[in-house]
């Protein structure tokens, strides 16, 4: 815009002194600020050039000091991690089962024997309750019953509360195994009849063929031949 | 003058920088760039409720460069280390003075802690040319509980396959190990990585947990009393199993002898295979549940069927005969067992026959693999019925002339309180990946062995066998109803391949609660010099297992009358 504006100027300037016969002289017309306009840009630069420079120092500076931090918290955190270690290794040690028992049986305590069940509404002892072979009271598990069909096939004839040990401890085990054909639905649950029903033949059996261990068993017919004789048991 | 100086200096700068260039900057980058190996931590061993049998823990191994070690300063320096390393300075000495190394191990398994403190102390005191290195040991914290199951890892060569190993160490080696990874990095002094250098690799896999169906505690319990019976009856070994009858969860794998897997050195025994099922052993009576099962599911029999059942019985040129004299007896079906008659289980195994007892035999699980996935199973000894000889159709019959493991006698039984179906046993419950991914195990598939109806039967007769008629009373428990069975079985001698001074293994299997079965005890011993007989030797400590796993998982007593059962025949 600027070039045309003075072009014109000059074509004007020709037509008059043409006319007026008075020749002007040209003047080169200076454009104003486009070399001042440079020095502040390449100052920005420059100082933009610097400032990231300085932000690179400072940033691999910053990586170098954190590549120490965290080599110092690395070696903190395996020490820890060492200690931590250290310290589950003895506390799985120590709450091994053969630790513990250990550990019990120093302070006198002994393993109790058989399961007893105490059932809790109407105070019944399931089981036969003995003391554990030192003398310390048995340990007496306490669980909130199943609903059980029939309280009364319980081991123990009365409902008396208290696990006393003359609390007829063969109730439960007269009952085991063979009862001989059981007369009157009346007799169950008491535990003096349970042995005086068994069938006569049973008692019979008893005599000649008891447990295997009342007799020196295997020697006694001795064996005249090679084949399995399979020891019965 | 100056000039000259320039110009050498330019020369060199010229040498250094242009020429020789490249070649000095590879060799610093060597220095600052190494490969490591990131170690994969190796996953534990837990039982069922994660407490751990097995751990991984960090060590350090201690090492010398005896060649940056001044020989002066060589003994000052094995004085300060004997007593931190525990080792004695002759041994050092004599590490620290090798001229053929430049890595001299001083001592390894040492504790990280004592090891840093090792390094601070020699740092102090300008000591130089010794180095640690990090090193996994595998810690079991109830020492020789379940060693003979979990075995030892195996060892892991620098080149080369793992070699050596045993037991679940060794099986489930894949999913314990995990997998190294590496890292190629920029290394500064002091093994600081370079930040914003060269790094690459990839992260190491750590190993998965291995979640086993065993409870810490009645293994303990079960290990216990089986050594302590061993040990009474001077018997050479036992195995104890407890079984979960629903679900055929392993709870205790017990073998007796066991060994110390923290000690250093692993006795022979650690290599040979879980007894419970790589020893086969010839059943004996505890077999004869087969038989009679199979007559009562081929309707053969049924179980008040009468016997006449004499002491000794005439079969071809063979003699068999029962443990003790007795007069003729008529003894139902229900007796023989109960009795533990080996004429009586003659007389049933014929009417079943041999092709059909095998079947039987087979279909409870003999002369294969059980799939519980312990290494070194053993298949048994069961060989197809045309390949019986006139006498093993009834010795088989009474258990004797085949060879089975304990877990598949254990199996048997666990079948017929779980009403006829069979879930073969397992061990593994899950594996749990280093991210917290629990993965449980396939179960097996349940398989109907005999009728419920039938397996009710059998139960009801092994239960006659706790009563005081039946030949292990000690089994019993108060307050429970407990069925099982004895076995006494002989062992051959192979001396004079007869029976003869081959000793006998004496067993007991059984459950309880009888009229709800929920736990399994299976307990065999072998042979045993104090008495001989599997109701007076075995049945105490099955007595004493199951009580402890009855109370461990506070299975209460059924509160039930015993069903009758006719013994003898009228």
């Amino acid at each position: 815009m600027s070039t045309t504006s003075v072009g014109r100027s000059r074509t004007r300037d020709a037509h008059a002194g043409r006319r007026g016969g008075a020749r002007l002289p040209l003047v080169k017309v200076a454009q104003p600020g486009r070399r001042a306009s440079r020095v502040p840009f390449a100052l920005v630069i420059l100082l933009l050039l610097a400032a990231a420079l300085l932000t690179l120092l400072l940033l691999n500076t910053m990586l170098a000091q954190d590549a120490f931090v965290l080599y110092r918290l690395q070696q903190q955190s395996a020490t820890l991690a060492d200690s931590e270690q250290q310290l589950q290794e003895s506390v799985t040690q120590a709450e091994a089962p053969s630790a513990l028992a250990s550990q019990a049986a120093g302070l006198g305590m002994v393993p109790g024997g058989d399961p007893l069940f105490l059932r809790v509404p109407d105070g019944t002892v399931l089981g036969d309750p003995k003391a554990a072979r030192v003398a310390v009271p048995p340990a007496i598990t306490i669980r909130t019953p199943t609903p059980q069909p029939s309280s009364s096939a319980s081991p123990s004839p009365s409902p008396s509360p208290s696990p006393s040990p003359s609390m007829s401890p063969s109730a439960s085990s007269s009952t085991q195994g063979r009862v001989g054909p059981s007369p009157t639905p009346s007799a169950r649950g008491a535990s003096a009849p349970a042995r005086a029903r068994k069938s006569p033949p049973a008692t019979s059996r008893a005599t000649h063929r008891a447990n295997p261990g009342t007799q020196p068993a295997p020697q006694s017919p001795r064996p005249q031949h090679v084949t399995p004789t399979g020891r019965p048991t | 003058m100056l000039v000259l100086l320039l110009a050498v200096l330019g020369v060199r700068l010229v040498q250094l920088q242009g020429l020789d260039g490249a070649a000095y900057a590879q060799r610093a980058e060597l220095q600052r760039r190494q490969a490591r190996t990131l170690p994969a931590s190796r996953g534990a061993i837990v039982d069922r409720n994660g407490n751990p049998l097995a751990l991984s823990v960090e060590t350090r191994t201690v090492f010398a460069d005896p060649t940056e070690i001044p020989p002066r300063t060589a003994l000052p320096l094995a004085q300060a280390l004997s007593p931190l390393l525990n080792v004695p300075q002759s041994d050092l000495l004599s590490q620290l003075t090798r001229t053929d190394t430049r890595y001299a191990i001083l001592a390894r398994g040492i504790d990280p802690g004592v090891a840093q403190r090792t390094l601070q102390v020699l740092r102090a005191n300008g000591l130089t040319g010794i180095g640690t290195q990090i090193q996994s040991r595998r810690f079991y914290p109830g020492g020789g509980l379940a060693a003979t199951l979990l075995g030892f890892p195996p060892t892991v060569q620098t080149t080369g396959p793992a070699t050596g190993g045993a037991g679940l160490e060794l099986s489930a080696n894949r999913l314990l190990a995990g997998r190294d990874g590496k890292v190629t990095a920029e290394f500064g002094a002091g093994g600081r990585e370079i930040p914003a250098g060269e790094h690459a690799g990839q992260a190491p896999v750590p190993g998965s947990t291995v979640q086993l169906t065993l409870d810490r505690d009645i293994q303990w319990a079960a290990q216990e009393a089986i050594a302590a019976q061993v040990k009474a009856v001077k018997a050479k070994g036992g195995t104890a199993i407890v079984q979960d009858i629903r679900t055929g969860e392993l709870l205790a794998v017990a073998t007796a002898p066991t060994f110390d897997p923290n000690a250093p050195v692993r006795p022979a025994m650690a290599v040979s295979g879980n007894p419970a099922v790589a020893e086969t052993y010839e059943p004996g009576s505890v077999n004869k549940v087969i038989t009679v099962a199979g007559a009562l599911q081929d309707r053969r029999v049924t179980p008040d069927t009468p016997f006449r059942v004499p002491w000794e019985l005439h079969v071809g040129d063979r003699t068999f005969h029962d443990a003790e004299v007795h007069r003729v007896e008529r003894l139902t079906t229900a007796g023989v067992l109960a009795k533990s008659s080996n004429v009586g289980t003659i007389q049933i195994g014929e009417r079943l026959g041999k092709n059909r007892l095998y079947d039987f035999l087979r279909a409870f699980g003999f002369g294969a693999d059980t799939g519980v996935g312990i290494p070194g199973e053993s298949r048994g000894i069961l060989p197809p019925p045309q390949q019986w000889s006139g006498s093993q159709e009834h010795t088989i019959a009474f258990g004797q002339g085949i060879g089975v493991t304990a877990l598949q006698m254990a199996s048997v039984y666990a079948t017929v309180a779980n009403g006829g179906i069979r879930v073969a046993p397992t061990l593994i419950k899950a594996t749990v990946s280093a991210d917290g991914k629990a993965t449980p195990r396939a179960q097996p598939a349940p398989r109907r062995v005999i009728d419920a109806g039938v397996a009710l039967q059998v139960r009801d007769m092994l239960e006659a066998v706790t009563s005081d008629e039946g030949t292990a009373p000690a089994a019993r428990i108060a307050g429970y109803r407990v069925a099982g069975k004895t076995g006494t079985a002989q062992i051959p001698n192979p001396r004079c391949h007869c029976y003869r001074g081959g000793g006998y293994t004496a067993s007991f299997v059984g459950f309880a609660p009888a009229d709800n079965p929920q736990l399994l005890v299976s307990v065999v011993l072998q042979r045993p010099v104090n008495g001989h007989f599997g109701g007076h030797l075995a049945a105490p400590v099955f007595h004493r297992i199951m009580s402890f796993a009855l109370k461990s998982e506070a299975i209460a007593p059924t509160g039930t009358t015993p069903p009758t059962v006719r013994l003898l025949a009228p």
